[in-house]
């Protein structure tokens, strides 16, 4: 009875794994898709070549596959996840800046000589408070000048968190060499733009690094940056750099809700102030926030919540703020400049921060915002992009969207430069809207977008 | 090598016998059961049948599996049924969001939506009820029990004693049971609270807004009195709309000069131009991609208007035609009677008729109940602007008008800009520089800039960034002007369309037009 028994479990065990095995063949997607939560792509059924198969590439990617697309997947990596976080002695706060580690080697404290040169000054400022506003103006302009100047001669700059103590903390270095390398890939593309046109470049910091002071006003003053005034000087005239630092500041001072606390992205109204900001930047007036009409999503856990899915977090959960567009908005994958499949301006199928756009879609997509205006621009973008193009694409007639990432984006999907996206949609305006871990000293800006210009 | 199969321990049968149940096989040498298997068969058997039926099992599972998989969505439907039955709306909508997009989900969803907003609703939750009886779209009783909500909850606002949202609820659903008589008595309400509490400037706007309800025009006229000091300070309407009497001076003497102007003669789409010759003909040129200028049948025409895309035209029996695109229903204007002035936005057309009923069609539905007394009205990319006839400014995005918005006799705006034209002639905007601007009598916003054309003919631009300007230097003598983004055209003294600015689309070649001999 017994090796009847056995002989019928293994019978089924085999039929059963040979029809999950058929099944999953059959109806498991087979193309690669990008997963958000994790950040990657998603491998593909591989298509069998004799190289492949004669090298044994074949079947490591079919293992992928295997691996990427079995049943229950997500299902079963959550509650593997959520299981090893249990018993976690990371704190909310750490969860929320993300890895201790990676943090520590973030934060460099200033010498203590230039901790006593900022509190001297404050002190001789507080005491000379009586004299004349014509003359604290000139010394205020003086000293911008000459912090422009040490900016400028300085080997690294720095996004500063300003404490009420006096100190500073850098929360992002870079070198001088990574910043030239930036300001010589933003004049490249300038040089590509019709003439009149301009490359206006913003680069973000992420909620992880945004946190540290949004959280903290209670000990923080505030933050500062130099790293957009060495890159100022370090690029062509048709070149204009942003500090998002400056723009969203004194909002974050004020309270606003600039940043999500468990995603990594900037919220709708950090994206409405970048927007607001680059665009009368570039000499033009905005729509109104208060004339859009919203809709809210609660509960949202973003991107830092699903890295470890640590239940600490659930407390800080995010509310979505999605603005509806005003005028008849339209959005469409394209490919050798030319509009294909239509795409989602507001995914209302999508949660969080995926509801914009439907997410990222390559290798170019295109955002027509209803609106008449006579111009069109590029926005060069990782996900922050996402959220900004709707207000953008009020002052253009479309905005064309790009994202280099690999998983979005091949050269040979994209049929063509961008110079020739330039020429063939009549692109007037580039937009340049990062965040850090696509921005300065990157991959992204130092090797795919150079590579991608021409 | 020899195999030898070993007795249990225990037992003392020879090694070339093993025991199995109650009976024994005796092995040969070489390990083979002496006079072959008695089992051998029956396993045979077993596994025959094993096999047999595990595969007719797996065929009749794949078989169910297949046919569960093709009904999946019925299936889910039924269960989406059941828990929006059972109040678990959350669950539903999560099952909703994992079926395939089509009309059954809308329908489901809608339902969803529908019966997520009546337990609200229950529950004295107005604002989540409304706004999801407002995504229940056209489901069945959706728009009823919308009306419904709204009115309960103004009940609720007007016995609260907050009238000026009572009111504001009470607009929403015009026309449904007394909402109307209602909202009167709110403002009623909110004029006297405004009166009693000294509010008179407020409190005089608020009754003469109300016009003959009740005592309003009583109240109105104590309000003026008592926020003037004076009984016998001016007239009455003057100080209504606070006014000085030179001011109305000015203001009559411009609206002459402006009456005296041709209206709806030239009008510029996103990248079309038409004009109106005098025997009610209509020109058009530029790009035809929708069809918007296929205007060359139309006649008794006495005004015409262009959207981004579609062109409309106000016939002499007040009767609208339109061309061009019509997605969003812009063009839907057959029915339309006893207009008077006719106006068009990107994807808007709309109509002031003789009775003061502002008639609307296209993407954008605006909340004009409470408008009334208009002297002029203008589209703008997504709100409807207008001025009423004692200055002041109306609009349904209120973000465009700013303070210094009074006073008006046209107004002009855009998505982001806006632009008044004061009864002296000057103008005022939201983010352009209009110092200069003097004895102006048509303006025009566009969203680059502003054009404005002066009593003597002249066109005066004002733009946000230098790009973007369209040189009209040249112009003289014009007594028509209109512009887009893109494009401007005006037409002169002697009939004449002049046009400049972008011409891909042939949008300015009007040098051949003449509207009427001088």
């Amino acid at each position: 009875m017994k090796r009847k028994l056995s002989f019928l479990a293994i019978l089924w065990w085999l039929l059963l794994s040979g029809m999950l095995g058929i099944g999953m063949l059959l109806f498991a997607d087979r193309a690669s898709v990008a997963s958000e939560d994790e950040n990657r792509m998603l491998a593909a059924f591989p298509s069998p070549t004799w190289e492949t198969l004669r090298q044994g590439g074949y079947d490591e990617a079919f293992e992928d596959f295997l691996c990427d697309k079995f049943l229950l997947r997500t299902q079963i990596l959550n509650a593997v996840k959520a299981a090893k976080h249990v018993f976690s002695a990371l704190s909310a706060e750490e969860l929320l800046y993300g890895d201790t580690d990676e943090e520590d080697e973030l934060l460099v404290e200033i010498p203590e000589e230039e901790q006593t040169v900022t509190q001297q000054t404050e002190t001789a400022a507080s005491t000379e408070e009586t004299e004349q506003q014509p003359q604290e103006t000139a010394e205020e302009a003086q000293g911008t000048a000459e912090e422009a100047v040490a900016g400028a001669e300085s080997d690294t700059a720095s996004v500063w968190l300003e404490k009420r103590d006096g100190t500073q903390t850098a929360l992002l270095t870079y070198s001088r060499a990574e910043v030239q390398s930036a300001a010589d890939v933003l004049s490249a593309y300038a040089e590509a733009l019709p003439e009149g046109g301009a490359v206006r470049a913003l680069f973000a910091p992420r909620a992880q690094t945004a946190n540290q002071f949004a959280l903290h006003t209670d000990t923080v003053d505030g933050w500062s940056s130099d790293v957009e005034s060495m890159l100022s000087a370090m690029v062509s005239d048709g070149v204009e750099v942003y500090s998002a630092v400056d723009i969203l500041g004194p909002h974050i001072l004020s309270g606003e809700y600039v940043y999500f606390r468990t995603d990594h992205h900037w919220t709708t109204l950090g994206a409405y102030y970048a927007a607001k900001a680059l665009l009368e930047g570039a000499g033009y007036l905005t729509v109104p926030l208060e004339s859009y009409s919203t809709a809210l999503e609660t509960g949202f856990l973003g991107s830092i919540y699903l890295k470890d899915r640590n239940a600490k977090l659930k407390s800080y959960a995010d509310t979505v703020t999605i603005y509806e567009p005003l005028l008849p908005a339209s959005s469409f994958i394209v490919s050798n400049a030319y509009r294909k499949a239509e795409l989602p301006v507001i995914d209302e199928t999508q949660t969080g921060y995926k509801a914009f756009l439907g997410g990222t879609h390559g290798p170019y997509r295109v955002l027509d915002g209803g609106y008449q205006t006579g111009h069109n621009a590029l926005l060069i973008c990782d996900s922050f992009g996402n959220a900004i193009a709707q207000f953008l694409a009020t002052r253009y007639d479309s905005v064309y969207m790009v994202d280099f990432r690999p998983a979005y984006y091949s050269r040979e999907a994209a049929d063509g430069s961008v110079t020739e996206y330039i020429r063939r949609c009549g692109i007037t305006d580039i937009y340049v809207v990062l965040s850090e871990s696509d921005g300065i000293g990157t991959r992204y800006v130092d090797t795919l977008m150079p590579e991608n210009l021409k | 090598m020899k195999r030898k199969m070993r007795a249990p321990k225990g037992r003392n049968e020879p090694e070339n016998r093993e025991t199995m149940g109650s009976e024994t096989v005796v092995w040969r040498q070489n390990a083979a059961p002496v006079g072959g298997p008695p089992h051998a068969e029956t396993d045979r058997r077993f596994i025959r049948r094993a096999l047999l039926w595990s595969f007719a099992a797996a065929a009749v599972l794949v078989l169910f599996c297949y046919v569960v998989f093709l009904n999946l969505p019925e299936l889910k439907e039924v269960y989406v049924k059941h828990l929006i039955e059972r109040g678990s709306y959350q669950s539903a909508q999560r099952v909703i969001q994992s079926l395939e997009p089509g009309e059954e989900t809308d329908e489901l969803q809608n339902a969803c939506y529908f019966a997520c907003a009546g337990a609200y609703q229950r529950e004295g939750g107005y604002d989540e009820a409304i706004a999801l009886y407002e995504a229940a779209g056209d489901y069945p009783g959706a728009a009823d029990a919308l009306d419904e909500c709204i009115y309960d909850q103004a009940r609720i606002f007007e016995s609260d004693g907050d009238y000026p949202e009572a009111s504001e609820k009470y607009a929403q659903i015009a026309g449904v049971l007394d909402a109307d008589e209602r909202r009167e008595a709110c403002r009623y309400a909110y004029a006297l609270e405004l009166y009693d509490n000294g509010s008179y400037d407020e409190a005089m706007r608020e009754f003469y807004a109300l016009g003959d309800y009740l005592d309003a025009e009583t109240y109105a006229r104590e309000s003026a009195v008592a926020l003037s000091g004076n009984v016998g300070a001016g007239d009455l309407v003057a100080l209504l709309a606070g006014l000085t009497e030179e001011q109305l001076a000015a203001r009559e003497a411009l609206q002459a000069a402006r009456e005296a102007l041709p209206v709806g003669v030239v009008a510029t789409g996103y990248q079309h131009t038409v004009a109106r010759k005098r025997d009610g003909t209509v020109l058009a040129t530029g790009s035809n991609r929708y069809g918007q200028c296929n205007v060359s049948d139309w006649t008794n025409v006495s005004a015409v208007a262009a959207g981004a895309y579609h062109t409309v035209a106000l016939l002499s029996d007040g009767t609208v035609v339109a061309c061009g695109q019509n997605e969003y229903g812009q063009c839907d204007v057959s029915g339309w009677t006893n207009v008077i002035r006719l106006y068009a936005g990107a994807y808007n057309t709309v109509a002031l008729t003789s009775g003061g009923e502002i008639l609307s069609a296209g993407y954008v539905s605006y909340e004009t109940q409470s408008w009334h007394d208009i002297a002029d009205l203008d589209v703008g990319a997504f709100a409807l602007f207008g001025v009423m006839e004692n200055g002041r400014p109306l609009s349904t995005n209120q973000e465009l008008i700013t303070d210094d918005f009074n006073d008006l006799v046209a107004i002009s705006a855009t998505a982001a800009c806006s632009a008044g034209l004061k009864a002296g002639g000057t103008v005022v905007t939201n983010g352009l520089d209009a110092d200069g601007l003097t004895d102006i009598v048509a303006i025009c916003c566009t969203e680059n800039g502003l054009f404005a054309l002066d009593a003597e003919g002249s066109v005066h631009t004002r733009f946000y960034r230098s790009e973007d300007e369209i040189d009209v230097s040249g112009w003289d003598d014009i007594v028509a002007v209109s512009a887009g983004a893109t494009h401007a055209a005006a037409v002169t003294g002697d009939g004449r369309v002049l046009a400049a600015g972008d011409n891909a689309k042939g949008q300015c070649d009007t040098s051949e037009w003449r509207l009427f001999e001088p």
